[in-house]
This record gives C-alpha cells, structure tokens and sequence, in this order.
C-alpha cells in the first residue's frame, strides 16, 4: 500500500491539468489492489522468461482480473490497460522459494512431541507487525519482494519426526486469506541426526535411526487402520450408521490418512544417504509420494530417485548444512562433488528445486536470507546447473514440486499474475528486482537512487 | 641444551631400525597430513594473466616473481630465472589473497565467550583457534580449511564472540601453515569490545550487571581508568632508583591488555550498529585517546561524515547478511529500519575506510551470516549495491590489511609481501567465477 501510495504521489507531480486522468488511474489502480478482478494491466517491451519453454524478445503480457490473460510476442494491448513499460528489462514469473520458515516465530517451529501431524504451520504463519517491519497490516514483505519471492513453502522445524503440515502461501495479498495457496500441502518429516534424542532434543524423541523409522511405520500403520475403520463407516447403510457409532475424528490420524490417500505428499528432510535410502523404503511401503528436503548426499543415490521419481528440495549451495550437528558426521558433505549436488541431479533426470531454508532475515537466522534465492540459483550455474534449469529450480519446478503448478511457476494464460520485472538478467549479481506484481496488484517497486 | 641432551639420550636409546622405520613413517606421515604441493623453498614465475595488484596498478599479462615466500617482483618485464616454475595464467585474474576482517573461523562456539565475566581483556582468542580437523573436512593434519581456501581467503582476523562487553584480545592469522606458529601474523592485534545489545542481554538475562547501555559504557569507562592507573604505578616504579624501589607491583595481564590500547600500540574493535552506541564508542576513544575500528555498523551510513572526520574506519558485516552482531530483527526492530542496502558505498563516498568482512561462525547455520568463503560475493553484491569495483575489492584485500595493521604483509601484490595470491578464472566479482589456485607463503596449497 506504501509503495502505491509513492506511485499515486509521483504521478500527481505531473500536474493538475492531468487531474482527470490521474483520477481515472487512480480509480483503477487503487481498487486493484483491493479487488484485483478491475485491473487490466499490460506489461509491454521486456524480454518475457515465461519459463514454460518460451522466451519472448520484446514481448508483451497482459494481465486481466489478477490472471495472466496474454503473453507473446506481436500482441495488441487492449483499450484501457494500465502499462508497465518493460523496455530492456526481464520479465518472469514470481520466485518461488520450495522452503523457508519465513513468518514463523523460531519458537513456534516444534513441538516437544517427536510425532505431532495434527500441526499445522499455517495456524504459525504470522507475517505482520515486527516479522513484517511494517505497522502491522497486510503489507508486503519486502525483504522477500525486494528479491522477487511471491511464492513460499513453509513447514514446521526439524527437530521433530513429524513436524505437521506444511503450507504453500504468497508474500502478499489483500488479507490473510488470500495469501494462502495451499493450507494443507505435505506432511513434513525429518529423518537425521537433529531428531535424534541424543542430539540434545527432546527427550521424548526416539533415540536411534532405528526407532525412529519404526515410530513413524507404528505412526503410519495406525492411521491405515484409522482410514480403513472410516471407510468402513462410510460404506455402512443408513440404518447401520445409525445402529454403530461413528468413529471419532483423530487430527493426527487424519492428517496421515491425507498421505495415505495421496492428497498430499510427505516431505522427508534428510541429507546422509542412508536417511534418503530409509524415506524411499517408508514412501514404497506405504506407497506415499515423496519429497526429499535439504538432500545434501541425494547426489549419490540419484539413478534411484531419478528411477522412482522422486524430487529433491535442495538448500542454498552456499550453505548447503542445515545444522550444525552434520559438520562432524557427514561425510557426503566433504566431497567437491556434493558442490555439483544439483547439476548431477538434474543430469540423471531428478526433478530439483533450490531452497533457501532461509528461518528469518539476518543475524539470527540461518545463512542465506530468502531475498537471495536468485543468487543461490546463479552460484549453482557456477557449479555446472545450466541457466534455464537453475530458473526453473526457482520457478516452474519449484512450482511442481509444491502441487501449485496450476496457480503459479510460469506466465502462462491463466496463472495468477505472479510477475517480476528485472533490470538485467536475473542471474547475475548485479542484478535489481524493479518492480513484483502478485494477483496482478503492484506489490513491490524499488526505489530509484539519485 | 637440556633438549639437544635428551634427544641424544633418545637417540642412544633406539635401534637403529626403529629409527628408520620411524623416520619413513614419520616423513610419509608428514607428507600426507600437510598435503603441501610445493615446497617453500621453490621458485614460482606466474605469466601472462591479468594481474591486479590492488596497489594501484592491472597489468595486463604481468608477471609475479615468489621467492622464499616472498613476492620478488611483480611487473609487465619480469626478469624470470630458469629455475622458476613457471605457472600459465593466460586469460586468468590474478589478485591477492582475500582479507576477511572479521570472522569467528577455528573457534569452537563455547569458546567464543566467557559468560561470568563481562570484562576480561586479558583473553587472547589465539589460545582458543583450533583450526584443525573438525573444523576442516577431516583432512587430518594440520591442513587449513579447504573450504575458506576454495574462496581464496588467505589471512583472516579472529576475535572472541560478542555476548561480553570487553572479550578480550583478537588476531591476525593465516588460513594456512604447517604448524600454529607460522600461521599467526599478529597474535595481539586488538582489543575486541561489543557495546548494545548482545552483552546487554547475555548478562540482562542472568540479572547481572551489566544491564543497560549505560552500565555497558561505564563499565568499558571503569576499566580503561584502571588501566591507566595501573600504567601509571608501574611508571613510577620504573621511575625509582635503588634503594627506593620496592618489589613492583604484581602484573595484571588485564590492565596490560588495556594499556596496550592506551599506549596506542593496538586499536579497539567496537562492534556496534545502532548509531547510538557508534557514538559512545567514538566518545569513549575521544576520552581516553584510542584507535578506534566500528565493527559491524549497519547503522555506520547514517554517522558517515563524522566517521570521515575522526578517520574512523568501519568493519562492515556482510551485504547480504548486514545484521552481523546477532541482533535479531524481532529484538530490535530499530535495526530493520537501519539498513541501507547502499551502505558499504555511501561510507566509502563520505571517505570512510571500509572493509567487508564475513562475520561468519562457521559453515551452514550456526553460521549466521554468510560462510567465509564467499567474501568476494559480499564484496560483489556491494558493488551491485553502487560500491566501485575497485573498492569492493580493496575492501576484502588492502584495506583489510591497512585496518588489521598487517599491510606491510599482506593485501596488495607488491615486492617483499608475503606471496599469498589467488588466480581465478574470471572477474573476482562474477557469480561463476571460482578460484583456480591459491599461493600462500610462496607454496602452491590449494588447487582446484
């Protein structure tokens, strides 16, 4: 809303002779952020990454009711519609950081209990007053925008085996609401060192790798049981529903019973290759859908995950250990190769997406701030990733991985107008994010300097 | 002559076998722990790359002599002699070892502070730099990090953590070296004082003193008074004759710490960022007549003429990562009004010496900012931040050094500094550019 304000500010300069048009303007731009459905809005001259296997030179997208309308190359622009002048600059699809614990308060990340899928992160998910910098409000986040991140997934920590649910939600919107994408996304798991009751969690959490895995088969047969007696009920005639007694929800059970059925897929953070080999002998037991978080010795079982489809979550290449605890033990990371995790990955045909793991800006948080994912993205290019597969790690394949392909990812007819507009390439370091639009809504427009 | 004694003794005592059998075993051993790829005595004449000496001159396809670990010569008509290993760097950049002017590499995390005591000058954080193994990739050995090696950092400052309000006493050391001694280049290098909130609340916390930024300052204030006192007493009696003297008072490795400082031999490093607590610390040098280094100072931009003035130079932490101090974001929202992506340029145009420095722990996420290899990325997201190339490099190389006091050693490719030099593969400030080799101490000790 500030940064409208500006834009509202500098256009009332020109002058009072443009007072009607200026109040038509306004009229139409103000409204768009709070009902995105009135705009109409043409972003013209760019070069259009639309990461769904087009680039377009001086291309033009038209953005109609918060969705991508158009995009190409010789499109006319309707009467009426608001241009963004994108000559010379990139435009592509907002970032999408595949995980982060962006707006979760640090001690808000896990529970004392090792297995708890009832949680679920959203209910977490504070984005204003001080984790947003601003007044409080729904405002947007611009340490994420001012890096082009419209799209993140957050989880619960990894100190526990079973964290809760994951969320897919967008850094800005007219109300909370609006910001989530997917409430409910993954079940999200960790099977490492950092579980482990040793390592100095909680002590109720189980001591070895082997109890750990045998606690969440317990876990996840409980909840097949729990899906069949529902199933059961379900298949019951009236008058026998009546007669027996229905069987009392479980969050937790219903939560796993969700990753049974394969609405959503768990999410196993786990980087030594034997936690990787363990989560694919859970997914293949139970038939779940799986996803590898951090994966920092996925490089070397990669024909298997490639084999099994299954895709990996990487870290920011520049800090690819999540905790401390690994710098000791993990051998995977020691190797020059695991610099080449991604590439060799992507080579042998597994589906990846960089992350930022990124817990909040700055001192306290870890390593890499979410605002550099594209910079993560470029440092892969630098060991061996290809430029348009380290875009798509961020964008399109990210998008995939999180089960929001449909929404967001690429500029493609339809999708939610997620778009960003660079002032160079968005792999070099030089390189400025100038303005975010999210739902079609200028979200984020930086600052010229003098 | 007591040593020289016993080895003989030792000697009459061991087969002569033994001895062999030791002395290959001892020989291989040593080889492979220090995994050195050259010796030190060798003669290198790197050729025909561009040479960006960072005093002042590019040669394009110079060369640099190295001699005994020293640089010889460095110039476009370098008289090379046949002995010389002659390395190609066509189409290569060629620059000195990177300078990281503050981090925390080598120390273990529960060595960085001693929690029941706010004030302890007298600690030298050179007794806790444990570079080897863990630290490492299990190289074994002495063998420094290959990790800060593969970002081309050569020398580094180290200094004690930031939760006491005087931690004691930084260092200059080298990032390689076959025994601790030869890595250290300035074992005393500062006094290392945090003011605002990091002591605040690591003492606040347990109700102790002190609790407020101005029980932090009088305390700082309290011991610098001490100290003086203490150099002066130790004057007089030096000052007596004969008879008159009495046994001098006993040493106080905590007041000597301190008067170092007073006598201006070493600076003070003052990590601070709110302006507020970069003025106590401008106001407390003023008082008591020291140097003074602003470490961290995301807030630095907004006092830059003053800094300019009072040639105070800054110790920025990095670009991506400017909340260095620890500082979170929710602790004290001030800080995130405070940052100003432009920050390392706008000091540098007011005329403040900066350099960019790491801060960084260690690797991955106890690491809060960036690891400590990627110094030349911070350095590169500066000037993506309007910072002159040229400065962003001088800032991880000879300004480093100028702030370190260790200039006469380091940061900048000219004759008789130590041959501590990088070649890479392209622009130092390009995402994709990666380090090839690196020289330190005229050996050959990492090579991609």
């Amino acid at each position: 809303m500030k940064k409208t304000r500006k834009l509202e500010d500098k256009e009332k300069k020109k002058g009072t002779l443009k007072g009607i048009a200026i109040l038509f303007v306004v009229a139409t731009f103000v409204p768009s952020l709070l009902e995105p459905g009135e705009s109409l809005l043409a972003i013209k001259g760019g070069k259009i990454l639309t990461m769904a296997g087009r680039v377009y030179e001086d291309g033009s997208l038209i953005i109609k009711k918060g969705k991508i309308w158009k995009v190409g190359k010789a499109i006319s622009i309707p009467k009426g519609a608001r241009i963004v002048d994108a000559q010379g600059k990139y435009v592509m699809p907002g970032i999408i950081d595949s995980m982060c614990y962006f707006g979760v308060r640090p001690f808000s990340l896990n529970s004392s209990e090792p297995v708890t899928p009832e949680n679920r992160i959203v209910d977490a998910y504070y984005v204003f007053g001080e984790l947003m910098r601003g007044p409080g409000g729904i405002q947007a986040e611009e340490e994420l925008l001012c890096g082009g991140v419209t799209t993140v997934y957050i989880a619960p920590g990894s100190a526990q085996l079973i964290g809760g649910q994951g969320a897919v939600l967008k850094t800005f919107g007219r109300d909370y609401e609006s910001l989530i994408l997917r409430e409910s996304a993954s079940i999200d798991m960790t099977l490492a060192y950092a579980p482990l009751a040793e390592s100095g969690m909680p002590s109720s959490n189980p001591p070895s790798r082997m109890s750990s895995m045998a606690l969440l088969r317990k876990s996840l047969l409980e909840a097949q049981d729990y899906l069949k007696k529902i199933e059961e009920y379900e298949k019951m005639s009236e008058d026998e529903k009546k007669k027996s007694q229905k069987p009392s929800r479980d969050l937790g059970k219903e939560a796993l019973a969700s990753l049974l059925e394969r609405k959503i897929p768990a999410r196993i953070e786990a980087d030594f290759v034997d936690d990787i080999l363990a989560a694919i002998r859970l997914a293949d037991e139970f038939k779940l859908d799986l996803v590898i978080d951090s994966g920092i010795g996925a490089y070397k079982v990669r024909e298997i995950l490639a084999k099994k489809k299954i895709p990996v979550v990487l870290g920011p290449p520049s800090h690819p250990i999540d905790y401390v605890s690994h710098l000791n033990n993990l051998i995977e990371l020691q190797q020059l190769e695991s610099e080449r995790n991604a590439s060799l990955l992507l080579d042998a045909g597994v589906k990846i997406s960089i992350s930022s793991q990124a817990k909040d800006f700055g001192g306290s948080g870890k390593a890499t701030q979410g605002r550099w994912l594209l910079l993560e993205a470029a440092l892969a290019t630098g060991f061996g990733l290809s430029e348009e597969e380290a875009l798509k790690a961020v964008t399109i394949n990210a998008a995939q991985i999180l089960g929001v392909a449909d929404r967001v990812g690429s500029l493609e007819p339809g999708k939610d107008a997620d778009v960003v507009i660079l002032d160079g390439h968005p792999l070099r370091v030089e390189t400025h994010v100038e303005k975010v639009f999210i739902d079609g809504c200028l979200s984020y427009e930086r600052e010229k300097e003098e | 002559m007591l040593r020289k004694e016993l080895v003989k003794d030792l000697l009459k005592s061991v087969s002569i076998p033994a001895l062999g059998l030791s002395l290959v075993l001892g020989v291989s051993l040593c080889a492979f722990a220090f995994r050195l790829i050259s010796s030190p005595d060798s003669i290198f004449a790197i050729k025909g790359g561009k040479i960006l000496t960072m005093a002042g001159e590019v040669l394009e396809g110079g060369t640099v002599l190295i001699r005994k670990g020293k640089i010889e010569d460095v110039g476009l008509e370098v008289k090379v002699p046949p002995e010389a290993k002659i390395i190609e760097a066509e189409g290569k950049y060629i620059m000195p070892g990177i300078v990281d002017a503050m981090c925390y590499f080598g120390i273990r995390p529960e060595d960085r502070n001693d929690l029941t005591n706010p004030v302890t000058p007298q600690n030298r954080i050179i007794h806790a730099f444990y570079p080897f193994r863990n630290f490492l990739r299990e190289e074994g050995g002495e063998e420094r990090s290959s990790e800060l090696l593969s970002g081309g950092v050569t020398t580094i400052y180290i200094a004690p953590g930031n939760r006491q309000v005087i931690g004691g006493q930084g260092a200059v050391v080298k990032t390689f070296g076959e025994r601790l001694e030869e890595m250290i280049v300035r074992e005393c290098a500062s006094i290392d004082i945090t003011l605002g909130d990091p002591p605040k609340t690591a003492f606040g916390s347990k109700k102790q003193s002190p609790l407020t930024r101005m029980s932090v300052a009088s305390l700082i204030r309290k011991t610098l008074i001490s100290a003086e006192e203490y150099l002066k007493k130790r004057a007089r009696e030096e000052e007596k004759k004969g008879e008159e003297k009495s046994p001098p008072p006993p040493r106080d490795l905590a007041m000597e710490a301190m008067g170092m400082l007073l006598r201006k031999e070493i600076p003070a490093r003052v990590e601070a960022d709110l302006p507020d607590d970069i003025r106590t610390a401008i106001r407390i040098a003023e008082e008591f007549n020291f140097n003074l280094i602003i470490d961290s100072g995301a807030g630095a931009y907004r006092l830059r003429e003053l800094l300019a003035e009072k040639k105070i130079p800054v110790v920025l932490g990095p670009v991506s990562h400017p909340f260095s101090s620890g500082q979170s974001v929710e602790e004290t929202p001030e800080l995130a009004t405070l940052r100003e992506e432009r920050q390392a340029a706008l000091l540098q145009e007011a005329g403040v010496k900066i350099a960019l420095a790491s801060f960084a722990y260690g690797r991955g996420y106890m690491g809060s900012s960036s690891q400590g290899r990627w110094v030349l990325l911070e350095a590169a997201l500066a000037s993506a931040f309007g910072l002159k190339e040229e400065e962003a490099l001088k800032a991880v190389t000879i300004n480093a050094a100028e702030i370190l006091g260790v200039s006469d050693r380091v940061g900048s490719l000219e004759r008789g500094k130590d041959a501590d030099l990088i070649i890479l593969d392209g622009h130092p400030l390009q995402i994709r550019t990666r380090v090839e080799k690196v020289f330190g101490g005229g050996r050959l000790i990492y090579q991609r």
